[in-house]
């Protein structure tokens, strides 16, 4: 016996439905076909037979499914507004209080069924609604968690970031030293704390025998204290700790504990192995310190001795909280007034006099606007963008609605004239249009659930605060408020353009052609204008960030096919390797032993690889130009380098030559200079060889120029070269008051390897052994192709241009639907008196020629207001446009010319239906 | 047999004069159709049920489960007074239209 249930299920492939539906629907058609099939027997036909009337019965498979889930969705809308109609009924039964709310509920119903009635408009309006919730909710979101909340210390407002510049010898900011930050701290009248920080660097932490190298803060106690943080176990730093002869102790970060020690509560008190010294752990700071991007695994005491300190050695990170009523510029008055009391202070040291002359000036921002900056205008601009996708997608949908509007305005003067209020009249538009707006928020905040998900793993890391992104309550709140205000704005668009309409009139006519009909018409072509004005902006907008990542691709970063270069910090503790000579010489092991690896082409070292944050930046003197006393030498960026560097990033030598292991470690008094550099000094690459320069003014040690390079943009590919000092990588007597056979030796540098090897697996691990066939005890830290620092400097870009174009992308969608929509409305509108010119004997190419008119005349209209919209708006991206200004003529007229074109033919569809009217059929029609 | 629009709007108005005579269930209400309209009135299954739920979300009619013992369990229709008024005034409007065509194809033929 055959289960007739399963086999109508399987036949039909009808989806389950919900709970006693399922079993009614299936039962009931599996009841009357059995039947059918027995009765059929019992006359005596064969079971083939029998067969062939049980499909007969059922009819087209596919017409039979989609009958009954359309009479399912009927009943669900039913059973629905059969609810709300039982809620609405109890709400009345318990008193006049409740009615306003039982209003309410009836008015929803009433939408909800107008809405069912109509199926494909609220699917229409819900998802062009949706596109432009979702984009801006999505968006906000990220300027919610990076740029609107607060940081998530008590008083943010108050902790300011400290810094100095110095215009005049050529420097950005250069942060903070020990020196100035020690004289504000006994001197200053404006701060309540002060600390510092440095967040780079790291250390090697060993248990049980393995070495791993952990990424470590080093901070003074006034930093947590500043930021009015508290541990999460233990102790914070204390002023005592910062002594160099305090006993040594450490602060876990919180991640750190979390993954290494699985959250243990008794690690307090513990010792830990980190560079060849026990440390004892005293207490786990709590997750908020990522907010200021300090993601780190160890936190250790910042230690000076003060009588050993000098102005110089800068680059470390001030904070400080301002006193409750301190602003920002008196604080840096302040500053001003105790930078030359740093000099008394601290008084000597090797940079003294450059330090003198270079006049530093500090600047104190609000320490958000520090982490956020340059990424709150990137968000306010895409936020800009998805904000006017919104604008249009109301216009598109406000469209929709004069349209129906039209329909309905019997209805409404009917309403009116049997005594409804202008409230009520408002409320009869604005309950579905509401209840629209609501619909497309909540399927918007669906998109951007989703879509968050692709924007995180696309955001740049520079993107402060990712981890807190979130659609939380604040987000929630804005798409609710957006969603009701997009809902409000597009319903009373009707009722601003019905305005004091003639009640009588509107009864005679039915709305055509009175004059409300001719505002209709005015409503509908300003709204369609308006639709391609701002699609055009946004074009504009995502044509220039395309012309940039364009320029940016275009740009010759100074070296070579970046994919095939490897970069590895190594670092070669002082514990493993005391002396400095020792230590270069296992450096040059280590490059040797690299160099050995299958498929290595050749191997470079220096204490920073370009487009990686770490140059050493200090004044260079020049002979015969930077006179100690009288000319400030400029400040520029130094790196210290092992044999093969150039050939290795490819960077080409255009003079002289570059340092061989031999030189380097012969002491070789001399530099390789970039070609910018020889140029500013010298005038040109051949006059530079020969020169010399020294890092201190008096005696200077001068070292001679051996070697000129290419230009390396080494701070991004959007940003200009930087001309740069190569030393070798031993130095003797660098610095002002070093002993002439002190070695300068940095002991944290970084590896390039050259292999088409690059990111195949296996390789890394190659890399790995022979880096610890020198010695086993030296870490691996931050390994990565050098391709990945080459698109992290222009993530930003990219970032905008996704977005931008995904934005313009919509925009110009929706903006060609809406002129279609006008045009097409237009058309069918005027039907007679199509027909009538085609009856007098106007051609087809006539009639065809004038509705294209029309639809040229919108987009000529809304592609002028436009431009002049863009030429407003698109100074704002100034910064994040490389090589295309934001005026670029080029990109207007293309844009513009673009947009005109296919609005045009946008409207070619009713052009080409308005040429087909038959005379007959439009003429009886009246 | 006849065309799909002319059916349409009268379907509802058949199926409430066969259950005017008492409850059915689909199978029975489908073969009243066939037996009434002397075979010429054949419904797919899906089109009768379908209508049957929407009639019956529209108020005018209400589906039981009845089990019966040693058969299957079938669901039975009951027109609703709201069905009852409903049968009433479609079958006064039917008439007088019907009437009204009749009169006017008669005229032109006379």
């Amino acid at each position: 016996m055959r289960n007739w249930e399963a086999w109508v299920r399987e036949y039909l492939n009808l989806p389950r439905m919900a709970g006693q539906r399922d079993e009614r629907i299936v039962g009931e058609l599996a009841a009357h076909l059995e039947e059918t099939w027995r009765e059929a027997r019992a006359r005596g036909a064969t079971e083939a037979e029998a067969e062939a009337l049980v499909l007969a019965k059922l009819g087209d498979r596919q017409r039979a499914a989609a009958e009954l889930l359309s009479a399912e969705r009927h009943h669900a809308a039913a059973e629905a507004a059969r609810r709300l109609e039982r809620a609405e009924e109890e709400l009345r039964g318990r008193g006049s209080r409740w009615t306003p709310l039982a209003d309410l509920l009836g008015d929803l119903r009433s939408a909800l069924r107008s809405l069912a009635a109509r199926p494909l408009f609220t699917a229409v309006v819900v998802l062009v609604l949706a596109l432009g919730i979702g984009a801006t909710t999505a968006i906000f979101t990220l300027l919610d968690a990076s740029v609107l909340s607060p940081l998530p210390f008590p008083h943010a407002d108050r902790i300011v970031a400290l810094g100095h510049e110095a215009p005049n010898v050529g420097e950005g900011d250069v942060g903070q030293c020990a020196a100035w930050h020690f004289t504000y701290e006994d001197e200053n009248r404006v701060f309540e704390s002060l600390g510092m920080y440095s967040g780079r660097g790291s250390m090697t932490v060993t248990s049980g025998g393995a070495a791993e190298a952990v990424p470590v803060m080093r901070a003074t106690s006034g930093v947590f204290h500043t930021l009015g943080m508290s541990t999460v176990l233990g102790r914070l730093i204390t002023p005592a700790d910062e002594d160099p002869d305090a006993p040594p102790v450490v602060l876990l970060g919180y991640g750190y504990w979390q993954s290494r020690f699985g959250g243990d509560p008794g690690v307090v008190g513990r010792k830990l192995d980190v560079d060849g010294g026990m440390l004892e752990i005293v207490g786990v700071l709590p997750p908020t310190l990522r907010a200021i991007g300090q993601e780190r695994a160890l936190i250790v005491p910042l230690q000076f001795r003060r009588a050993t300190l000098f102005v110089g050695n800068v680059g470390y990170r001030g904070i400080a909280r301002l006193r409750d009523g301190v602003s920002l510029e008196q604080a840096e008055a302040d500053m001003a007034r105790m930078l030359p009391l740093a000099f008394e202070k601290f008084p000597g040291g090797p940079v003294i006099e450059a330090a003198k002359q270079a006049h530093y000036v500090p600047h104190v921002r609000l320490l958000k606007t520090e982490l956020v900056g340059g990424v709150a205008n990137l968000l306010w601009v895409l936020m800009a963008g998805v904000g006017l996708v919104l604008v249009i997608a109301c216009a598109n949908v406000a469209n929709l609605m004069l349209v129906r509007a039209e329909a309905r305005e019997k209805e409404m003067a009917i309403r009116t004239a049997m005594g409804a209020s202008r409230r009520r009249i408002l409320r009869e538009y604005l309950k579905e249009s509401v209840l629209l707006g609501l619909l497309g928020g909540l399927a918007g905040t669906g998109l951007a659930y989703a879509g968050l998900r692709g924007l995180l793993a696309l955001a740049p890391s520079e993107l402060p605060r990712l981890h807190e992104v979130a659609l939380n309550a604040r987000v929630l709140l804005f798409t609710l408020a957006i969603s009701l205000a997009a809902g409000v704005l597009f319903g009373v668009s009707p009722m601003l353009r019905r305005g004091g309409q003639d009640v009588v009139e509107a009864l005679k006519q039915g709305g055509r052609g009175t004059s409300a009909g001719r505002h209709r018409r005015w409503g509908r072509l300003t709204l369609a204008v308006g639709q391609i004005a701002l699609a055009l902006v946004l074009l504009v907008a995502a044509a220039l960030v395309l012309g940039s990542a364009r320029s940016l691709r275009a740009v010759d970063p100074g070296f070579a096919h970046a994919d095939d270069v490897l970069a590895l910090w190594v670092s070669i503790p002082g514990r493993l390797v005391p002396e400095a000579a020792d230590a270069a010489l296992a450096q040059e092991a280590i490059a040797r032993r690299l160099g050995e690896v299958a498929g290595v082409t050749s191997v470079g070292m220096a204490t920073a690889l370009p487009m990686y944050y770490g140059d050493n930046i200090n004044p260079l003197y020049v002979e015969g130009l930077t006179v100690p006393g009288e000319t400030p030498p400029m400040t520029r960026r130094h790196k210290w380098i092992g044999e093969g560097y150039f050939e290795t990033l490819g960077i080409p030598l255009l003079a002289g030559r570059s340092f061989t292991w031999a030189d380097i470690h012969d002491r070789i008094p001399a530099v390789v200079v970039s070609e910018g550099l020889a140029r500013a000094y010298w005038g040109s690459i051949p006059n530079a060889i020969g020169k010399r320069v020294s890092m201190r003014p008096d005696p200077a040690r001068w070292y001679r120029v051996i070697g000129v390079a290419g230009d390396v943009r080494e701070d991004g590919l959007n940003q200009d070269p930087v001309p740069m000092v190569y030393w070798p990588q031993v130095v003797l007597a660098l610095w002002q008051g070093d002993a002439p056979d002190q070695i300068t030796l940095w002991r944290r540098t970084c590896y390039a390897v050259r292999s088409s090897r690059v990111g195949t697996p296996g390789f890394l691990d190659d890399v790995r052994r022979a880096v610890g066939s020198v010695n086993p005890d030296l870490a691996l830290q931050g390994v990565g192709p050098l391709s990945g620092f080459v698109a992290q400097s222009v993530a930003r870009t990219s970032f905008t241009l996704v977005l931008l174009t995904l934005a313009a992308g919509v925009a110009l969608v929706l903006g060609l639907v809406g002129v279609y929509g006008v045009i097409a409305y237009g058309v069918s509108q005027r039907t007679q008196e199509l027909g009538v010119r085609l009856a007098l004997g106007a051609t087809t190419g006539r009639v065809k020629a004038m509705v294209l008119a029309q639809g040229l005349a919108i987009a000529g209209v809304g592609v002028g207001v436009g431009v002049a919209l863009a030429l407003a708006v698109t100074r704002l991206m100034e910064s994040l446009l490389f090589g295309v200004t934001p005026t670029d003529p080029a990109t207007f007229a293309a844009v513009a010319a673009g947009l005109t074109l296919v609005a045009t033919v946008a409207s070619y569809l009713p052009a080409r239906r308005a040429s087909k009217v038959d005379p007959m059929v439009a003429l009886r029609s009246e | 047999m006849f065309t799909t629009d002319l059916k349409r709007g009268s379907l509802e108005l058949l199926i409430l004069s066969v259950l005017d005579a008492g409850p059915r269930h689909g199978y029975e209400i489908g073969k009243e159709l066939e037996r009434r309209s002397g075979g010429r009135l054949e419904l797919s299954v899906s089109t009768l049920y379908s209508l049957l739920y929407r009639m019956e979300d529209r108020g005018r009619i209400k589906g039981r489960w009845v089990e019966k013992k040693g058969e299957r369990r079938r669901c039975y229709y009951t027109l609703t007074p709201a069905g009852t008024r409903e049968l009433a005034s479609q079958t006064h409007e039917w008439r007088a239209f019907a009437a009204m065509v009749d009169e006017v194809l008669g005229a032109g033929h006379a």
